[in-house]
């Protein structure tokens, strides 16, 4: 059985590094980073869109985490109902081992891409600002990015495997968006009662002093591990109908 | 003799009935043919018994099953495809000859031929030892070495294998080389079930084919 385990991680693990564009992703983040770092050495993180460029890894964690949900479901839905899965569960393939491990999958993918984008960021920044402390800060990140994309990814395949087809991207959306949707609202209230014009989402979100990007990532690892928790059990159960199944 | 139940509710795609409420008996050893037009029902019948029908049981057993046009992982090789089955590709080599999987070992992941992915596909899964294998047009795809190789592989099935194996098929030839029963399907119903030799009567090889096409179209044609 453990053999069984680790050909199927190894099996799923080899999607992203078989694909082409992976690498190219992978060189785009890396060239982000670089820019990144450049465009912030001229910068400083009080306003606007200049946070969230300052803060690069920390945006490009955000990103790819909020991107996560999105690749599990479409990898569940082109998954579930192929020929291979169905002559696999047919062989007594575990389907509760497949939705443990796309989303690990997935997550390391992610990963993979932080680190080529954040490792390039915090080095330029470090080589320009001379400041070993950003390194230091990056990688204390790394865990709660981790996380963050681990619950993701989770998120993405409990809901794929509860709610079929486009309508669960949809939800997935619209889930991940109304916490936020309703704090820009809060914000730009607040700002009309003070008598402040209405900003953007993303000025919102750039106004955040930086120890809000932590509270950022806090919330939407809590949302979508309160979210994961509703759903990962369903879907485990739901994964029989699902997964291996045509209708 | 050990016999294997098949019985079903009606099952529909739309509004359409595809397999209508139904129980037949087969050998629980041997190869069985299953006949139908097109539309007939097969597939769903196979998929019905592989478990893989959404709303239908789930199997209580390991069952091996070939779908119709198989397709694996663009981003695996044949090798690491059948360590998803939890089987080994140079094992299934060595016990199943004649599908030539020799040929798989070198193609880079993605670009095995449509001949290529059904032998494979038919190699994991007969190498499942399971009580009941189902292979979907299995010989539709493949190289006229295959088609005999396969041939000959389901032919000593019959003889040594302890489980059933389905085959679906629109050949009289291959039915009479490798199967020992078979089962009709038209409009989604059981017409026919029994032994091959019941259609085919005994005699030369060329007259038992004919006597068999005609009979299977009778039934077919209703």
């Amino acid at each position: 059985m453990q053999a069984r385990v680790r050909d199927t991680m190894r099996a799923f693990a080899l999607r992203d590094a078989y694909n082409a564009s992976f690498i190219r992703v992978a060189a785009i983040s890396a060239f982000a980073g670089m820019a990144a770092a450049w465009l912030a050495s001229t910068m400083h993180a009080n306003h606007g869109m200049e946070a969230i460029i300052v803060r690069f890894d920390r945006t490009l964690a955000i990103m790819l985490a909020l991107h996560a949900p999105f690749r599990a479901i479409e990898r569940v839905n082109a998954d579930a109902s192929s020929d291979w899965m169905l002559q696999l569960t047919a062989g007594g393939a575990a389907k509760s081992l497949y939705v443990v491990v796309v989303p690990l999958c997935i997550a390391a993918g992610a990963f993979l891409l932080f680190c080529a984008g954040a490792v390039t960021f915090l080095g330029a920044r470090t080589a320009f600002t001379h400041d070993a402390g950003v390194i230091r800060a990056g990688v204390r990140a790394v865990p709660l990015t981790l996380l963050m994309l681990v619950s993701s990814s989770a998120f993405g395949t409990a809901i794929a495997c509860v709610i079929r087809g486009r309508s669960a991207s949809r939800i997935a959306a619209l889930m991940i968006a109304a916490p936020w949707v309703a704090l820009a609202f809060n914000a730009a209230s607040a700002a009309s009662d003070t008598g402040t014009p209405p900003t953007l989402l993303v000025d919102v979100l750039g106004y955040l002093p930086p120890r809000l990007y932590l509270a950022f990532t806090l919330q939407h690892i809590s949302q979508v591990l309160l979210y994961t928790g509703l759903m990962f059990v369903i879907a485990l159960f739901a994964a029989g109908s699902r997964i291996g199944r045509r209708a | 003799m050990s016999t294997i139940r098949i019985e079903h509710d009606t099952i529909l795609r739309g509004r359409t009935a595809v397999l209508h409420e139904g129980m037949v008996e087969i050998p629980g050893e041997g190869v069985t043919g299953l006949v139908g037009i097109n539309g007939a029902g097969k597939t769903t019948l196979m998929m019905h018994q592989a478990g893989v029908l959404a709303g239908g049981p789930e199997p209580a057993e390991v069952i091996g099953y070939s779908p119709q046009r198989p397709d694996f992982p663009a981003w695996l090789n044949a090798a690491q495809i059948a360590r998803l089955f939890g089987l080994d590709l140079h094992t299934l080599r060595e016990r199943f000859p004649g599908l030539q999987l020799d040929e798989l070992e070198a193609p880079a992941p993605g670009t095995l031929s449509v001949g290529q992915t059904q032998a494979l596909s038919t190699a994991l899964a007969l190498g499942l030892d399971a009580r009941v294998t189902c292979l979907d047009e299995p010989f539709a795809p493949l190289d006229f070495r295959r088609r005999i190789g396969l041939s000959e592989i389901l032919a000593s099935a019959g003889r040594a294998r302890s489980g059933a194996v389905v085959v679906a098929s629109q050949s009289a030839s291959e039915l009479l080389d490798v199967c020992s029963w078979i089962l009709v399907l038209r409009a989604g119903r059981y017409v026919f079930t029994g032994p091959v030799a019941e259609l085919a009567g005994i005699g030369a090889a060329e007259e038992r084919r004919g006597r068999l096409e005609r009979r299977i179209l009778a039934l077919l044609n209703g």
